[in-house]
């Protein structure tokens, strides 16, 4: 998919329960590539279940994923579309730091550009890398990979405030040309960042705030 | 195309050697079975193959489903991964009964 164009996805009719339980029910959301769109909501309400759905590797009792207009079954399958980082280590323990980076087509100087101290774990295996550190490189590596979408589940978890700080540069980087979805219990972070904001409210419907803070509180989420 | 070659073979790898030891180890444990003999049990090796595919898919879906995201972030399913996986599985043991075949002619 060309990257410089201007790109919609569009997720609606998703339905997703568990055991007769609903999680997620009456979702409207959309992204647009050179904006940031927020994903908010108490823990347990789906938002990781919601950014699987999107993303198509979860599948519910009805979704629909547009792009442009076009229904698109599998997201995922469909290359330079769209990426997700999820919340827990995804990369194989067994591979080096550089040869996840080849496979992912993501330069390894471009990574150290901006974490400089990675430098030095080029062959290093992931499994010998610390909890933080295989944080920060698998989600370097979904903001960088280079697609049109990226979902990034809780991006600030693991990662010193100087990494934060880092890792929100990074993330505004990659803006002009990707449309992002991002959710983290860091709300301020997540309400500085986005363009615009989706609050996820029991049970599993999606709020579009207009008034970011207010609607928060008048919510109950802060 | 060659990336994608690369991680189906970084997915086998994860788990193949296991797969072929246990079967080898199977042919091993019913006597070393050659000529005709090794006819016989090759229809039983290959449906405890399919047993070992069958645990192998569980374990890795319960225990290591998080990892399927990585390969999926490069457009690749589960699917397509478990079946490049397992037909990779079956060829090599075949080759190996092969050679074993082939070997028990020789000497």
């Amino acid at each position: 998919m060309d990257v410089a164009t201007h790109h919609t996805l569009e997720a609606d009719s998703i339905w997703l329960a568990y055991q007769e339980q609903k999680i997620l029910q009456n979702i409207y959301i959309k992204l647009e590539t050179g904006h940031i769109t927020g994903l908010l909501g108490r823990n347990g309400t789906g938002k990781s279940c919601l950014m699987r759905m999107i993303f198509g590797t979860l599948r519910g009792e009805s979704q629909s994923v547009r792009v442009n207009g076009d229904y698109i079954s599998h997201p995922y399958l469909q290359a330079g579309l769209i990426s997700y980082l999820p919340q827990h280590n995804f990369l194989p323990k067994q591979l080096r730091v550089k040869e996840v980076c080849q496979l992912y087509h993501v330069d390894f100087e471009a990574v150290c550009e901006h974490f400089e101290a990675l430098q030095q774990y080029r062959n290093t295996r992931i499994g010998d890398l610390s909890t933080g550190n295989v944080r920060l490189i698998g989600t370097l590596l979904v903001v960088l990979l280079p697609v049109s979408f990226t979902l990034l589940d809780e991006p600030f978890a693991a990662l010193s405030p100087l990494a934060v700080e880092q890792m929100r540069k990074v993330i505004l980087g990659q803006k002009p040309h990707k449309g992002i979805l991002i959710s983290d219990h860091s709300y301020e972070d997540v309400v500085a960042m986005a363009d615009e904001t989706y609050l996820l409210v029991p049970v599993g419907r999606s709020i579009r705030l207009k008034n970011v803070h207010s609607e928060l509180a008048e919510f109950g989420y802060i | 195309m060659k990336t994608k070659l690369h991680l189906l073979a970084i997915f086998y790898r994860s788990f193949g050697l296991y797969l072929w030891v246990v079967a080898i180890g199977a042919w091993y444990l019913l006597g070393r079975p050659t000529g005709r003999d090794l006819g016989v049990v090759i229809p039983a090796l290959v449906l405890f193959k399919f047993f070992l595919q069958a645990i192998t898919v569980r374990i890795l879906r319960s225990r290591y489903a998080h990892v399927f995201f990585f390969y999926a972030n490069a457009s690749l399913s589960q699917r397509s991964l478990f079946a490049a996986a397992f037909t990779a599985d079956l060829v090599f043991f075949f080759l190996s009964m092969g050679t074993i075949q082939l070997a028990s002619e020789w000497m």
